[in-house]
């Protein structure tokens, strides 16, 4: 009778002990399956905001509708890579008002399957009207559609 | 009834280490994201700061041309140029405002931190170039001149294609009393697959005149993004301050004598010339009365014009042509360039802390390509949280 009791009582604890674990063992599970802050959806607005601050500079110096209209896509290479942060790799395609790519050369960055590799791919999209030499003259309206995709190498 | 004491005292030392793991394991993982959530809130801090910064003109509108200057009149801190109507574009007298030497007066780091409500925060800025450019000096005649300047990204990794390198010189001769002022160009080199090219160029000096000063601005541009610094052929631009200091604020040119300055005669201001991103051009020609002279006391310590128009120009440099006593050497023409840091390039080297939040948890760190005076900079912020 004796034996019984205290066999009863060891079953208690062990159950104890088990119940803890199991309790320990739903908390760290949930910790673990617990969304943590929207980090990359962060890194997209950010890479967004960096792609369109440097399409919109390129565009204030004149910069970007000289070297689209005139097809300088080795420039337009070579001027976003210095103004885009070192670590961010991209990939830019220029289109007509049909829907027609303009470029005929690869106006990127980096390692192609990165684009697609990625979780937080950033794509910006940026309109030119037209484009004329003079300042001061009026461009004639022949919009080009710049689709600018930015990831974090 | 021993027994089962025995039980319980080791179920309840079982229970125990169980709860103290529990303890200090969950919080732990709790901290993880506790973690996460203050780098979020440490982005989006950097975030609104870097916006209030560079989208901002701040109060007074026009705070960064008040001469004197007095930081406690500025009620909110922004940099943007008022009169434009684009984003990015900072008034370049706002951002001298943020260079420590500036002898005109700079606005304190904790002075930004309590307009921009960062007390708990500290933070660097820094407007660079968006490349990088060094030069070397390959010769020591200041008659053949011999550079090579350096571009790469500020990574360190070569340009492609290349970069096109223009140089300006300007050289002073003398002859007699009569000092005079002479351009040069070498233009359109190209750096090679390392991102080098060598500039050289020798110098033409009439029959009767003597050579006094030379310096070289470049002006390095990749697909018409440019950047513009400068260097001096016959020494180290420190050695420069003791003959004047040159300020700009706003359409006023200022030019006074450093205090400890020697030898201490008379200056007289010769020639001002402004370079742009893309021009050299005379501003002012000295007539060496004593309405353009520099000395101590007699109220000749600064000379001061104000030059209508001179911020449509978007001065990048100044460089002053000065008539004055270089040590051991007697009265010559000697060239002065003004301000810091701009003959490197920069326009902000590294304002705030310069710990760089070294030791922080986390940094958050964010770029904008921004202009100023016409030119293309990147602008750098990195934000940590400095009291938990």
């Amino acid at each position: 009778m004796k034996k019984t009791k205290s066999i009863n009582g060891q079953m208690r604890i062990i159950e104890a002990i088990l119940a803890a674990f199991v309790i320990l063992f739903a908390i760290t599970f949930i910790y673990a399956f617990a969304v943590t802050p929207l980090s990359p959806p962060y890194e997209t607005s950010e890479l967004e905001k960096v792609g369109h601050n440097v399409l919109h500079d390129l565009d204030d110096q004149r910069l970007l509708t000289r070297f689209v209209y005139n097809e300088e896509w080795e420039n337009l290479t070579a001027a976003l890579m210095i103004s885009l942060p070192t670590d961010v790799y991209f990939n830019l395609t220029v289109y007509d008002s049909g829907g027609l790519v303009v470029n005929d050369m690869s106006i990127s960055y980096g390692d192609p399957e990165v684009f697609t590799a990625s979780s937080s791919a950033a794509s910006v999209t940026y309109i030119t009207p037209g484009y004329s030499k003079w300042k001061e003259s009026m461009a004639e309206y022949d919009p080009r559609i710049l689709i600018l995709q930015l990831v974090r190498g | 009834m021993a027994g089962e004491i025995y039980d319980y005292i080791a179920g309840l030392i079982a229970i125990g280490v169980i709860f103290v793991s529990a303890v200090t394991i969950i919080p732990n993982m709790s901290y993880v994201n506790v973690l996460c959530v203050d780098q979020q809130q440490l982005r989006n801090t950097a975030l609104a700061t870097l916006k209030a910064m560079l989208l901002e003109p701040g109060c007074p509108a026009d705070w960064g041309t008040t001469d004197p200057f007095d930081q406690d009149e500025v009620q909110r801190f922004g940099l943007a140029y008022p009169l434009s109507s684009s984003f990015h574009v900072l008034d370049p007298n706002k951002v001298q405002r943020l260079v420590e030497e500036n002898p005109m007066g700079y606005l304190e780091y904790g002075k930004m931190r309590e307009l921009l409500g960062l007390e708990d925060y500290g933070f660097s800025l820094s407007i660079l170039p968006p490349f990088n450019v060094t030069w070397t000096k390959n010769s020591e005649d200041d008659l053949n001149l011999d550079f090579t300047v350096r571009a790469v990204q500020n990574d360190g990794k070569p340009i492609r294609p290349k970069a096109n390198v223009d140089a300006t010189i300007v050289y002073a001769t003398k002859k007699s009393n009569m000092a005079m002022l002479y351009f040069d160009f070498v233009n359109g080199i190209s750096t090679n697959p390392l991102g080098e090219c060598t500039i050289t160029k020798t110098l033409t000096v009439p029959l009767g005149e003597e050579l006094q000063d030379v310096l070289v601005v470049f002006r390095v541009s990749v697909a018409d993004v440019a950047t513009v610094m400068a260097a001096y052929q016959k020494c180290q631009s420190e050695e420069f301050a003791e003959i004047a200091e040159i300020n700009v604020v706003g359409e006023n040119i200022t030019l006074t004598i450093p205090p400890d300055a020697q030898p201490r005669d008379a200056r007289w201001v010769d020639n001002m010339i402004i370079i742009s991103g893309s021009t050299a051009m005379f501003l002012y020609n000295g007539t060496r009365s004593n309405d353009d002279k520099l000395t101590w006391g007699q109220g000749y310590e600064v000379w001061e014009r104000r030059f209508k128009g001179l911020e449509s120009y978007n001065p990048v440099l100044i460089i002053g042509s000065i008539w004055a006593v270089e040590e051991e050497e007697g009265r010559a023409e000697l060239l002065v360039m003004s301000p810091y840091p701009n003959l490197l390039g920069s326009r902000v080297l590294r304002y705030g802390d310069a710990s760089g939040g070294r030791g922080a948890d986390f940094t958050v760190k964010l770029q904008r390509a921004v202009v100023i005076s016409r030119m293309t900079y990147i602008a750098e912020l990195t934000l940590w949280k400095e009291f938990q």
